[in-house]
């Protein structure tokens, strides 16, 4: 009797410290899903529009997400840049982020989405030992940002299947990519939330007839495009796809692949590479949207060693300076594809301000092959983060803004899965 | 007129009056010439051939197409048919092997490698001299069984000339092949800049 009294004290006991355990990681799950970052945006925002504007079926889901649009009211082209589609890549996001809150636009149109897969940037990667945030430092004190995952948290679309086919290449992928936003392009208007919100950006792609569209992700740097931009060389021929099914890729009137190869060549700060999209490799943006847009599409990987499977331990330090010792040893044997240094390493300025070199080299190229789609707009650039580091301060922090300043009251916005109290 | 004024209008002619080359970063080999109509193919499908085709372009010097100066055929076997045909005068192969993988294009690094050998071949046969050029930043690998370092090893002995951007040739990797084959070796700062000797190079 006295046994079983025991083991039953036991047992609660140990339900007890599981439950607590499940209550500490349940306070950050749900701290990391309703993180709202603030943002300062600059005097040009003329409107805000949202995913679900192109996609109704978006609206009060995680996927739903702010797209801000900058208009000069002068005739020029309209540039899209896309953050954050893969938001364990969160420099793409920070450099969407100094867009905003610096863009002077003085011709054309700039359309802004820093938060492209909101959903996975509500999920950490905790399950891999990630860090949930990252910490900017600011004349105001650290301003917290998420890291996120790599896909659309599952709380939002379950179950995976066995493979996932994209739509409509009909193409075999790995059963998890039906979650991955850059492997569902074009997406479909009833598909899956995550197909969705691709069908969103191409709806924003033609809607706004942009012209140019800059996808921009991160990279390990012992995968081969890293440090690259890849635009394709061919276009699918639509028209015969409709009409037949069959896939023809032809040379396209405009070639983004032109004005990313001379972006690259011209590039002397950082080591830019250039690539050609495969026209065999479907649900990626810069196959798809070219394919099925009039755009000029390019995408923009940094090296984020962050995501390289062999560093230390994934600390929130190694993902804000990039220095690792194990990276050093295997870039020192030739085997990563980028010229690493860890006692540089690669700081997350350097990434943010090689996305904002690399799409501003874009922009002007872009304009001088075909003026008609000139855009004329300023951001900080690359050499200007470099200015301000050598002087011993963040660069990142300096060209954020204030969101508590009261000269800053009027043009904070909230970004979040739907509209808050300030927006 | 002011001192500073003429030296400045001195400066600007003799800019103006120079042969574009002298402006082009250049060390190595002097620059070799060649006739039109040239062929311009890929050593390992990267983006290099289509960069150098754009270079060519942005000269306004060369006119493109099968029939025009110069053409470019990266796929096998079309580019085996346009070096029999015997129309072209010299081959450039810019060797950059494709980063999304040669999977991509259905092929291996194997096939590529045998489809140049042919390419060589082929090229030996019509008396087409071959320059083998490595513009493309970061082609380049420490690793000897590395996909650009095999078709390195595949095309520059075969070479009459090698031209490298200065960044790939840091290891002397070029260099040294120049002087083990008595190829020359010229050597250009950055890509852009083929773009002032280009029509220094080709002859029409």
């Amino acid at each position: 009797m006295e046994n079983t009294k025991k083991r039953l004290i036991i047992k609660i006991v140990i339900l007890v410290i599981a439950l607590a355990i499940a209550a500490v990681a349940a306070v950050d799950f749900w701290t990391l899903r309703h993180y709202k970052e603030k943002i300062v945006t600059s005097p040009y925002l003329t409107e805000v529009k949202w995913f679900s504007d192109y996609v109704p079926s978006l609206k009060n889901t995680w996927l739903d997400t702010p797209v801000f649009i900058f208009d000069s009211g002068v005739e020029g082209g309209t540039v899209f840049l896309n953050g954050c589609p893969h938001p364990y890549e969160p420099a793409s996001t920070m450099a969407a982020y100094l867009m905003i809150e610096n863009i002077e636009v003085e011709k054309g149109k700039v359309i802004i989405v820093p938060r492209c897969n909101f959903s996975g940037s509500t999920e950490g990667m905790a399950g891999d030992a990630y860090p949930m945030f990252f910490s900017v430092e600011t004349e105001w004190g650290e301003e917290k940002y998420k890291i996120g995952d790599r896909y659309t948290n599952p709380l939002d679309q379950w179950p995976d299947p066995f493979t996932y086919v994209n739509y409509p290449s009909g193409q075999n992928l790995a059963y998890q990519d039906i979650r991955n936003l850059n492997r569902t392009y074009p997406g479909r208007e009833n598909g899956t939330i995550s197909e969705r919100a691709a069908y969103a950006v191409m709806e924003i792609i033609r809607q706004e007839n942009v012209d140019i569209a800059i996808d921009m992700h991160e990279a390990e740097i012992l995968y081969p495009v890293t440090s690259t931009y890849v635009a394709p060389a061919k276009v699918l021929d639509r028209e015969h796809f409709l009409e037949t099914g069959e896939m023809v890729y032809v040379e396209p009137e405009e070639s983004s692949l032109d004005i990313a190869m001379m972006a690259a060549m011209n590039i002397d700060q950082f080591l830019m590479k250039c690539s050609a999209s495969p026209n065999t490799l479907h649900g990626l943006s810069h196959r798809e949207w070219a394919d099925w847009s009039d755009a000029l599409t390019f995408l923009m990987e940094t090296p984020e060693i962050f995501i390289d499977k062999i560093t230390g331990p994934r600390t929130e330090d190694l993902m804000y300076t990039g220095s690792d010792e194990f990276l050093q040893r295997v870039t020192d044997k030739g085997l990563t594809y980028f010229p690493y240094e860890m006692e540089f390493g690669t700081p997350m300025w350097y990434r943010v301000g090689r996305h904002l070199s690399g799409a501003m080299e874009i922009i002007n190229w872009a304009s001088l092959f075909y003026p008609e789609k000139e855009c004329i707009v300023s951001w900080p650039l690359y050499e200007d983060m470099e200015e301000i580091e050598n002087q011993g301060i963040d660069s990142v922090g300096y060209f954020l803004k204030n969101p508590n300043a009261p000269e800053n009251k009027d043009n904070v916005f909230t970004v979040y899965y739907k509209p808050v109290d300030n927006n | 007129m002011k001192k500073s004024v003429i030296v400045v209008l001195l400066v600007a002619l003799i800019l103006v009056l120079a042969p574009s080359t002298l402006m082009a970063k250049i060390s190595g080999d002097p620059l070799q010439t060649y006739e039109t109509p040239f062929l311009l193919t890929s050593g390992g499908q990267g983006a290099g051939s289509k960069m150098l085709r754009l270079l060519i372009n942005q000269t306004k010097k060369f006119t493109y197409g099968e029939d025009a100066d110069f053409f470019l055929e990266d796929e096998t076997p079309a580019r085996y048919s346009y070096i029999d045909s015997g129309k072209y005068k010299a081959l450039v192969v810019v060797m950059s092997v494709t980063e999304k993988g040669l999977g991509a294009s259905g092929i291996t690094i194997e096939d590529e490698i045998g489809f140049l050998k042919e390419v060589v071949k082929k090229a030996k046969a019509q008396n087409m001299p071959i320059i083998a050029v490595s513009m493309e930043k970061d082609a380049r690998s420490k690793i000897s069984t590395n996909g650009n370092e095999r078709v390195i090893d595949t095309i520059c002995p075969e070479a009459d000339w090698i031209i490298t951007i200065t960044d790939n040739n840091t290891d002397g990797r070029f260099t040294d092949l120049g002087k083990k084959y008595g190829i020359p070796v010229t050597i250009v700062d950055k890509p852009l800049e083929l773009v002032k000797v280009l029509p220094n190079i080709f002859v029409k």
